[in-house]
């Protein structure tokens, strides 16, 4: 029998992912256009109702202690004058996507690639050689092993999901299966795999500068469709593959949401502008220094092998990827000419925003004008009459 | 693994500065963050002055003709990035002493093994044959997307010291790659079995 529950847990996951996504577009319909001000400044005039939460405005030369850790405070005092977030709330957000990656988007295509998988072109078939799924290692351990796992009170052995991955992610690996050659997908593959590597071999080499862009290119429209086109065929079709990219921006949101809903800016709440500006903007600047990441660390890699200095195995690339990555986002964030330049974004996001709410709730205004005091003329009207 | 004998002077000239991207980019870590440092500043231009110095040299005098002129030069420039990405863990994690030791010594040994090993790592790279070279090449299943995408996230998520940790990681991996890459100034036309 099918291990029916991992799929059921699994679209649990992802119904959960959707929900959370989904959050922005509601709060949008509900926004009030009024942003709240925020807490009170000290010293300003505080009103009795106002929300005055004086642990998130903490001076540093007034508490050398440091603000309280519990409300987004900073425990070391004065750090915070550096500049540096040191401790914000979204850090889990950032161990999470790499836990998940290397779950969902590593197994697949690791089946194939550890037993060193080559793919061979015939006709118009590109075939991918290896052993398969059943070679593997991790299949032998999870099969002969006596493990056994709890999963809500019933008791799987490892047995059990090692035929799951055999069954269900043996079969979607590469080893062993025949492709297109023809089709755009396994082209775009085949073009990365004799870039990176196998085209130095190549006694007429293209030009230096032909192939700093094809490897630009490249990444990019492969980013493109990976991250940003997200519910594309690209993307569905290669599975737990490659949700890398649309789980990652679920997790962006995911933790956009928590901070809205109970973390550093509660004050705002999840019915603001000011959220739906930042979900916006912390997922274009996500995406934007993926793509520009992968970009990159292409042109270096398709620049270098060209000239023969050094063929760059796949995963230096994604070294140099998530190097590139990580420090544009970072930079972004923490860097201030860039800082500026995203805040300013994000008030342009915001501003547009408020404007439609405005425009709407001022047509709807309109509207309910126009209609009372057409009720108001037909009753004088028919008043008249009688 | 080929060799291309033939080079013009301007495509040299932009392979040299294409590879210089990384360790300028981590060199501008090491100024920026924290707070903006004048010393290593001029640390970083002193480092692209040399790599200006030495574009004109070897186009002037055609020294970067033979694979051990074409290869060393940018492997010693590339080794930078480690170098830069570990002042900026260094200074982002308060500049104490012995995480100062630290990093250092760990750049020394990605280094001392990346020349000792060249062989086996630049073998394992490109066509891995054991157990821990197959481990290390599962991890290009996430894809130069997939990483670039994770780097994202966690560079707009994570506190400093992670992301200065992380840079420092892959800068590191990659500078032991590189360093290993001398063996093909060694052997220009050694070939991965």
């Amino acid at each position: 029998m099918r291990a029916g529950w991992i799929r059921k847990s699994v679209f649990l996951v992802l119904a959960m992912f959707i929900v959370v996504n989904l959050l922005p577009f509601y709060s949008i319909a509900f926004a009030d256009s009024v942003i709240p001000e925020g807490p009170a400044q000290p010293g300003g005039p505080v009103q009795p109702g106002d929300p005055v939460e004086p642990d998130e405005h903490v001076n540093p030369d007034d508490s050398p202690q440091g603000g309280d850790t519990s409300k987004g405070g900073d425990p070391k005092g004065g750090e915070a004058s550096k500049g540096i977030d040191w401790f914000s709330s979204g850090n889990i957000g950032g161990y999470i996507p790499v836990i998940w990656g290397s779950v969902g988007d590593i197994l697949p295509q690791s089946l194939a690639i550890k037993n060193g998988f080559k793919v061979k072109i015939k006709g118009n078939k590109a075939i991918v050689k290896g052993s398969r799924a059943h070679h593997n290692g991790l299949y032998r351990t999870l099969v002969h092993s006596n493990w056994e796992f709890n999963f809500f009170g019933k008791k799987i052995n490892g047995k059990t999901i090692g035929n799951y991955i055999f069954n269900e992610v043996g079969r979607q690996g590469l080893a062993g299966t025949r492709y297109n050659k023809n089709h755009p997908a396994v082209q775009e593959y085949l073009k990365k795999y004799n870039l990176y590597g196998k085209k130095a071999a190549n006694p007429t080499p293209p030009s230096i500068a032909s192939r700093a862009i094809q490897g630009l290119k490249l990444e990019a429209s492969t980013a493109f469709k990976e991250n940003v086109q997200i519910f594309s065929k690209e993307a569905q079709s290669a599975k737990y593959a490659k949700g890398a990219g649309w789980i990652g921006a679920g997790l962006s949101i995911g933790f956009t949401t928590y901070d809205y809903a109970a973390g550093e800016k509660k004050n705002h709440g999840l019915a603001s502008t000011e959220y739906v500006a930042d979900v916006v903007t912390g997922l274009g600047t996500g995406v934007a220094a993926g793509i520009a990441g992968s970009a990159v660390a292409g042109a270096i890699a398709g620049t270098l092998a060209a000239a023969g200095v050094v063929s760059l195995p796949v995963v230096a690339v994604g070294a140099a990827g998530l190097f590139f990555g990580a420090v544009i986002s970072f930079g972004l964030e923490n860097w201030e000419p860039a800082k500026k330049a995203k805040d300013w974004i994000h008030g342009k996001v915001n501003d547009g925003l408020e404007y439609v709410n405005r425009k709407a709730k001022d047509v709807g205004g309109w509207m309910k004008e126009k209609t009372t005091s057409a009720i108001n003329w037909a009753g004088e009207k028919l008043g008249n009459l009688f | 693994m080929h060799f291309p004998k033939r080079m013009t002077v301007g495509a040299y000239i932009i392979t040299f500065w294409v590879a210089m991207i990384m360790p300028l980019v981590a060199g501008f870590c090491s100024i920026a963050f924290p707070t903006w440092s004048e010393f290593w500043e001029k640390v970083v231009l002193c480092f692209i002055l040399a790599g200006v110095i030495w574009t004109i040299l070897a186009s002037v005098f055609k020294w970067f003709i033979p694979p051990k002129g074409r290869i060393i030069p940018i492997t010693i420039g590339f080794n930078f990035t480690g170098i830069f990405s570990s002042v900026f863990l260094w200074r982002i994690t308060g500049e104490t002493l012995w995480m100062g030791i630290l990093l250092t010594v760990i750049y020394i040994a990605c280094i001392v093994t990346g020349y000792k090993y060249r062989k086996t790592i630049l073998q394992e790279g490109l066509a891995p044959k054991t157990q821990w070279g197959k481990r290390v090449a599962v991890l290009g299943g996430i894809s130069p997307v997939g990483f670039a995408f994770f780097g994202g996230v966690l560079g707009s998520n994570a506190g400093g010291a992670f992301v200065a940790s992380i840079v420092m990681v892959t800068s590191n991996f990659l500078c032991l790659y590189f360093t290993a890459n001398i063996y093909r100034a060694e052997n220009p036309d050694w070939e991965p079995k």
